[in-house]
């Protein structure tokens, strides 16, 4: 009974830590995680909920990260991991239904402002990302929008830095050859 | 396609470009946290049903369903691939799950509700209501408990529409209200009831919130921006039509501030126009949610005859603060991030000194030194442009001769409070205040009031009260500082000590303001630490503590209380918001004096 008791206000204690610790990430982090994902599903309605999934599976097991520099990376990789499923579902799903609009038509018209800013030239880089397969984009994305190392690149989706390297040399010259070609 | 093709460093550039560009047009819905803890505490109540059978049950049994929470709670893809090795710990096992104590009463883990999408007044947030429970806030203001009480007080202090006081019906069904409010009115000689709108409200902790309002005939309807919609200014408010000549009125608003919209949006339909739509140019409040207004009004009496309310949500939701604040800088006013405290740009010209700077609306105010001896208040726009002194005809906010302000509050761009003091010793009287204000609303006036001798001395700046008649100072006599309340025009014969929950004993204060909601917050130092307090009537509490022995310079607080600003005299800054924690800013040159 005392070691139950014991347990239980460590429980306690564990939960409002885990609670504190999801309001400042998601302070600080949420935002920039829901664009990760953004980019990398093109749909920000599944990067949301994809991101909140992360979040809720960070706080389940805040006991055993404790610290928060862990528990960003645990979400991040949680992040490119059900981003990575939430794409190949769509995929699928895609297979089975009736064509569907290209991406772009689905996607929130923008404002005047922000269409004023999204040049041309733009518009192609996003094309020719979002055509690569999907480790080489998944590099790009987390190497030029979340400034990641390679180190941390190779963490978030699990595979070695050597595979950073050769994902990210491959991307850099198909996004090339692409927008060579598009010229 | 201009991609030069002359290296990958081009190319690394213009892949950047693209995709920091593309990122910076998503800006997430602003109620996932609500969703999040809302998950969780789902969770947590699956979880604790859950213990006891486990522990009971056989080791088989135990590990199923160990196995079963945790695909179900901590991979809801079920096929999520984060791996062991390198990566953070993998979940609870079923062994560590079945020794887990089963929890006895007094440790039941009650899930938080999630603080409801829409709600935007009288709280913004869950932490705003909480905090507001801990402090007694129910025996301070029960009207917040009454749902028709709240409604009343929304409808008056919020919509402005002081006359619609009659309650013709309400409905409480559970965590939800409806009550619609009337009043009478005159049409060519007689009077009648009407019904001019429906307030929508939804139990929350111990308070009602305000989650819409509706026009109970349903003539009058917004339908953009919708309910909870994130907008940002201008904003196209619109809605269908039902009439034959109407005009409605429409304002974007947060919880003590009517005036974001400085000119009134207008549409007129029903004779030959299509459904109505206008645009609102709105100032970014300080706070992350409120609200669109949309009012009709009576061609009978020229009273509100329709009234309809959404809650919209503001890019402040995600942070809890707003982007940016003001401060003084190398002797001008700067703008600067809220983040980190990093300047972004001057807002004067390096030829003017500028102290103190203030934002009201969307205007930023500060003292200009014009003289060894004598000052006065000029005003930039918060967006930038030119500077110019505060003057209406013939009135001035400058210091008397012989005078310089130290302290001051400003409403908006006609009332202020203007706290003088003598620049030569021995001078009577030792100081006088200044309110600038518009006698009867129109011609604009100054009365002064002089203060013999000092001690008794304000300290810091002065703060209006929400209702524009009150002012509240840290005063400082020959041996301690108190928070003190005056009537605005009136300062110097006399005054009521505000937040007399606070012993004096327990820390001096020296900077305060006052938020939105009329709540009175104030730094005070302790000796080992800053305690920045806030008191609800009579009743006070500590929100937030700095250690080390520093001496307060300013405090700013954000819309109703949503984030806080402090600053010592060595040039320190610290960040807090509602729920979240103490951040020192690390501005490149000290900071005393700021303003959000």
């Amino acid at each position: 009974m005392v070691v139950g008791d014991q347990r239980g206000r460590v429980v306690d204690a564990g939960a409002r830590d885990a609670d504190e610790a999801l309001v400042a990430l998601y302070t600080s982090h949420y935002r920039s995680l829901v664009r990760l994902s953004s980019l990398l599903l093109h749909d920000q309605a599944a990067a949301e909920d994809v991101v909140q999934d992360a979040f809720v599976a960070m706080h389940g097991s805040w006991r055993r990260l404790r610290e928060p520099d862990k528990a960003v990376a645990y979400l991040r990789q949680a992040v490119v991991n059900r981003s990575r499923s939430r794409l190949r579902h769509l995929k699928v799903a895609d297979r089975k239904a009736p064509a569907l609009l290209p991406a772009d038509a689905n996607a929130a018209l923008p404002s005047a402002e922000h269409a004023a800013m999204a040049t041309l030239d733009r518009e192609h880089v996003l094309r020719a990302i979002r055509s690569l397969p999907q480790r080489q984009r998944e590099v790009l994305v987390l190497r030029y929008y979340a400034d990641l190392s390679e180190a941390q690149i190779a963490e978030a989706m699990g595979i070695s830095t050597g595979a950073v390297k050769s994902h990210a040399s491959r991307g850099i010259s198909a996004l090339r050859e692409r927008l060579e070609h598009a010229s | 396609m201009t991609f030069p093709g002359d290296g990958d460093g081009s190319l690394e550039e213009l892949l950047r470009n693209a995709l920091h560009g593309e990122a910076d047009l998503i800006s997430p819905a602003g109620d996932g946290l609500a969703r999040i803890q809302q998950r969780v505490a789902t969770r947590r109540q699956r979880q604790w049903w859950t213990r006891p059978i486990l522990a009971l049950g056989s080791v088989t049994l135990v590990a199923a369903a160990g196995v079963g929470a945790y695909i179900a709670t901590s991979h809801p893809a079920g096929n999520d691939t984060i791996r062991t090795g390198k990566q953070p710990p993998i979940f609870p096992t079923a062994s560590q799950t079945s020794t887990a104590p089963s929890p006895s009463p007094s440790r039941t883990v009650v899930p938080a509700p999630a603080f409801p999408a829409a709600a935007f007044y009288p709280f913004t947030s869950a932490a705003a209501e909480s905090s507001w429970e801990a402090q007694g806030g129910p025996t301070a203001q029960p009207w917040i408990v009454d749902p028709v009480a709240a409604a009343k007080q929304f409808v008056s202090q919020y919509v402005l529409a002081e006359h619609v006081t009659t309650v013709m019906g309400t409905h409480i069904s559970g965590k939800s209200a409806a009550v619609t409010l009337g009043r009478t009115i005159s049409d060519a000689g007689s009077q009648h009831p009407v019904k001019v709108t429906t307030v929508r409200l939804q139990h929350f902790g111990k308070a009602w919130l305000v989650v819409g309002a509706d026009d109970p005939n349903g003539d009058l309807s917004i339908s953009s921006p919708s309910s909870g919609a994130r907008i940002s200014s201008p904003v196209t408010v619109s809605g269908p039509s039902y009439g034959v000549d109407e005009q409605v009125q429409v304002d974007v608003r947060a919880i003590g501030e009517p005036f974001l919209t400085a000119t009134h949006g207008t549409a007129a339909f029903g004779n030959g126009s299509a459904p109505w739509s206008t645009n609102v140019a709105f100032a970014p409040p300080a706070d992350p949610r409120g609200a669109v207004v949309v009012i009709e009004y009576s061609a009978a009496d020229g009273g509100p005859g329709r009234i309809a309310v959404n809650g919209v949500t503001f890019p402040s939701e995600t942070t809890g603060y707003p982007a940016y604040f003001y401060a003084e800088k190398n002797g001008r006013v700067a703008k600067m991030s809220s983040r980190n405290g990093a300047g972004l740009t001057y807002m004067t010209p390096s030829t003017q000194h500028a102290t103190d700077p203030q934002l009201a609306g969307s205007n930023v105010y500060y003292i200009h030194a014009d003289a060894a001896c004598g000052n006065s208040i000029w005003t930039v726009s918060a967006s930038g442009g030119k500077t110019h002194p505060v003057r209406h005809d013939v009135v001035a906010w400058a210091s008397k001769p012989g005078y310089a302000i130290s302290g001051y509050t400003v409403r908006d761009d006609r009332n202020a409070v203007l706290y003088q003091t003598a620049c030569a010793p021995g001078t009577t009287p030792a100081a006088l205040v200044t309110y600038e204000h518009f006698a009867n609303d129109t011609a604009p006036a100054e009365d002064i009031t002089d203060w013999p001798s000092t001690p008794p001395a304000i300290v810091g700046d002065l703060a209006f009260e929400p209702d524009g008649q009150h002012v509240d100072a840290v005063v400082r006599t020959g041996t301690h500082s108190a928070v003190r309340r005056y009537v605005a025009g009136g300062m110097g014969n006399g005054s009521v000590a505000a937040c007399t929950g606070f012993d004096l004993n327990s820390g001096e204060p020296d900077a305060m303001q006052v938020d939105n909601n009329g709540y009175q917050w104030f730094a005070a130092r302790t000796g080992s630490s800053i305690e920045v307090v806030r008191c609800i009537g009579a009743t006070q509490r500590v929100m937030f503590s700095i250690s080390g022995n520093h001496q307060p310079a300013d405090i700013a607080v954000a819309g109703s209380g949503s984030g806080v600003l402090v600053t010592d005299t060595e040039g320190h800054a610290w960040r807090w918001n509602q729920g979240g924690d103490v951040v020192a800013l690390t501005p490149s040159v000290p900071i005393t004096q700021l303003t959000w």
